[in-house]
């Protein structure tokens, strides 16, 4: 099942555009971390995903083809927008008993169980509660209502270290518990690991960086070796990333830590933080799923983005996902007979391929 | 001192009038505090109605629950609509009552500009009007001071206009025409109704005069001018010792009639529901208008 899954989708606002042509498949039961800078058009894409925003063009759905914002994907997903807005002059228990007669399948006492834990008083005004509790007591609504997938937009740009611990341990416990999908987004990328065990990378509205966590970064792995040599290795080796560090320079390169490396050269593993920070320097660099097609396989428009996925990448994503999706496998195969090699646009630090 | 009060009451006109006349400044208040009531509601329920919840970003949680924003937004709307309708339409009525003995000694008419808006239809209709107007501004506006500031001009202009202007233009429609008493006795000196007590009344008790004129002996119309220059001659030949009803023979024997235009009182509600529609008519209008706009937007 895919949580989320988006085709060609852009947003404009007036003339800038905040989202251009994302396709994406998030598939259902992870913990997907969507990082990026400011203003990379993270609150975009999960506004779409709400439904809070309508597409300017292309489709987005939830829950296996059920379009977002629909009456249907409004019960099934719940939504915990930025600043969690609830409204301030109500006491708690009428914010809670709001929330359940603005959803059908609201489980009051889980409510009430959750925010007792929280030891948050129900007769205080939702204002007067420090920024903490009032994420906490967001989250306790929106898992209130039994969601499969819960969406939360900067859950943690609020919080102080500890609240942050804390809401973050809640959220994976209800996660184990439910089984439900979770999305957030965050411009925090330290610790992500800790948390997400997927990853979607935004920057300047363009989809650069989705997968599994574990996948991403056995796909990668850093070289370290002389400066001078650094420039061929990574045309040689469609590098990510060159960062020099006096006499030696680093190589983010998209193969796994156990390669042999070229002589003079040492080969780590890479952490999620410098992973997704060598991608976001690197912007023109993109490391990708297989195309997505539409959920009817037709991909003959294969999107910019996508195509512009070096082969390597799209290899290794497609391994991975062919055990999960056999369907996913076949609209590949479609993909790659249709997507023409001219619609690809390598950035210079990359080059055509890896042989 | 009206007429009204020469006929249906035992008292003396002069004691009525002034009993009455004390208290006309509490009726002129209470008239200005009713067309007060659609304005506060228009301007603090109305328009903080989503205005407040865009401005503060609560709407991102109430779009995104279980029932949809659709169902949200109409809720909203009908519930406000029906406790705000139940309530103004009671207090018009209440108001009603209260001025009711003012109209029935002649010291104030249901069909004046000032009242004809503030009985329980139109005053409910008035309401929900700034009601829808105000929340509609709202979500075009989606600032909650800004928005009240809006409606209250909006509304408020609206309110005036229909006070100094659509009142008339509405109540002149398709008037009845009657040949009254020669000497133009039988309409009241307020020249809001017409009485039938007197003889040759136009029309029955709780008309509403529109306008009156004279026709000479040819039958043509005379002008104001022409009028006054006859009434003047009238002045100077009966004077000192004689009575209204010489001058009333003298006019009949010299073909002179005094014509009134009216509303009958049957056609009160006509207009009154007339007035009502229209306004509830664009307070649905803007409804929709709101529910639509809620809808698609994003």
């Amino acid at each position: 099942m895919n949580a989320i899954e988006c085709s060609g989708l852009a947003k404009r606002y007036g003339r800038t555009w905040a989202l251009k042509e994302c396709s994406l498949a998030v598939p259902g039961g992870h913990i997907v971390a969507l990082v990026g800078p400011n203003g990379a058009g993270k609150t975009t894409l999960l506004q779409l995903a709400t439904g809070l925003s309508r597409p300017t063009t292309g489709s987005i759905t939830v829950l296996d083809h059920v379009p977002a914002g629909s009456l249907d994907a409004l019960e099934r997903v719940a939504f915990v927008a930025q600043d969690a807005p609830l409204y301030q002059h109500l006491p708690v228990a009428a914010m809670v008993a709001l929330a359940e007669g603005l959803n059908p399948r609201f489980e009051r006492i889980r409510a009430a169980r959750r925010l007792l834990e929280l030891d948050i008083d129900l007769h205080r005004k939702v204002g007067k509660l420090s920024g903490g509790q009032q994420a906490q007591l967001a989250l306790t609504l929106a898992l209130a209502r039994r969601p499969e997938l819960l969406i939360l937009d900067e859950p943690l740009a609020r919080l102080d270290p500890l609240a942050r611990h804390d809401f973050m341990a809640a959220l994976m416990v209800a996660t184990v518990e439910d089984g439900l999908s979770v999305m957030f987004s965050s411009h925090v990328v330290a610790e992500l690991e800790r948390v997400a065990d997927y990853v979607v990378v935004l920057a300047s509205g363009r989809l650069q960086v989705a997968g599994d966590i574990a996948d991403l970064l056995g796909g990668h792995s850093m070289l370290t070796g002389p400066a001078g040599e650094a420039e061929e290795l990574a045309a040689r080796l469609a590098a990510v990333q060159v960062r020099p560090a006096g006499r030696q320079a680093r190589v983010l390169v998209r193969r796994p830590a156990a390669t042999p490396p070229p002589a003079g050269w040492e080969s780590d593993e890479v952490s999620l933080e410098e992973l997704i920070l060598a991608y976001l320097r690197a912007p023109s660099a993109s490391a990708l799923p297989g195309p997505v097609g539409p959920s009817e396989g037709r991909a003959a428009d294969g999107p910019r983005d996508l195509a512009a996925a070096p082969d390597g990448a799209r290899r290794g994503a497609r391994r991975r996902r062919g055990a999960r999706d056999r369907a996913g496998r076949e609209r590949d195969r479609d993909a790659r007979r249709v997507l023409p090699d001219r619609g690809l646009r390598l950035p210079d630090v990359v080059p055509r391929a890896v042989r | 001192m009206a007429s009204g009060c020469l006929t249906s009451f035992h008292v003396p006109c002069g004691e009525l009038e002034s009993a009455f006349g004390a208290r006309g400044y509490v009726l002129n208040a209470l008239v200005v505090a009713m067309h007060v009531v659609p304005l506060l509601i228009g301007t603090f329920i109305g328009a903080p109605l989503l205005a407040r919840e865009l401005e503060s970003g609560t709407f991102r949680f109430a779009w995104t629950q279980g029932t949809g924003r659709t169902r949200w937004v109409v809720t909203k709307l009908v519930l406000l609509a029906t406790v705000v309708g139940a309530l103004t339409c009671a207090l018009g009525l209440v108001f009603g009552w209260y001025v009711h003995p003012f109209d029935a000694v002649g010291y104030s008419s249901r069909w004046l500009p000032g009242r004809f808006d503030v009985t329980g239809l139109t005053l409910a209709a008035w309401t929900l009007f700034a009601l829808a107007l105000g929340a509609f501004l709202g979500l075009l506006i989606r600032r909650t001071v800004a928005a009240m500031a809006a409606t209250v001009a909006l509304a408020g202009a609206l309110l005036v206009a229909a006070y100094w202007r659509l009142d008339e233009q509405l109540l002149g429609l398709g008037p009845r025409v009657a040949r009254a008493s020669p000497d133009g006795w039988a309409v009241g000196p307020l020249h809001t109704y017409v009485t039938s007590q007197l003889p040759s009344n136009p029309g029955p008790p709780g008309s509403w005069l529109i306008s009156s004129w004279y026709t000479g002996p040819g039958g043509g119309r005379l002008s104001a001018d022409a009028a006054n220059l006859l009434l003047g001659r009238l002045a100077v030949m009966f004077k000192p010792a004689a009575t209204v009803n010489d001058a009333t023979a003298w006019l009949t024997a010299h073909h002179y009639v005094y014509w009134v235009s009216f509303q009958p009182p049957g056609r009160y509600w006509l207009f009154q529901g007339i007035e009502g529609a229209v306004l509830l008519g664009l307070a649905l209008v803007l409804a929709l208008a709101t529910v639509a706009l809620v809808r698609r937007r994003g």
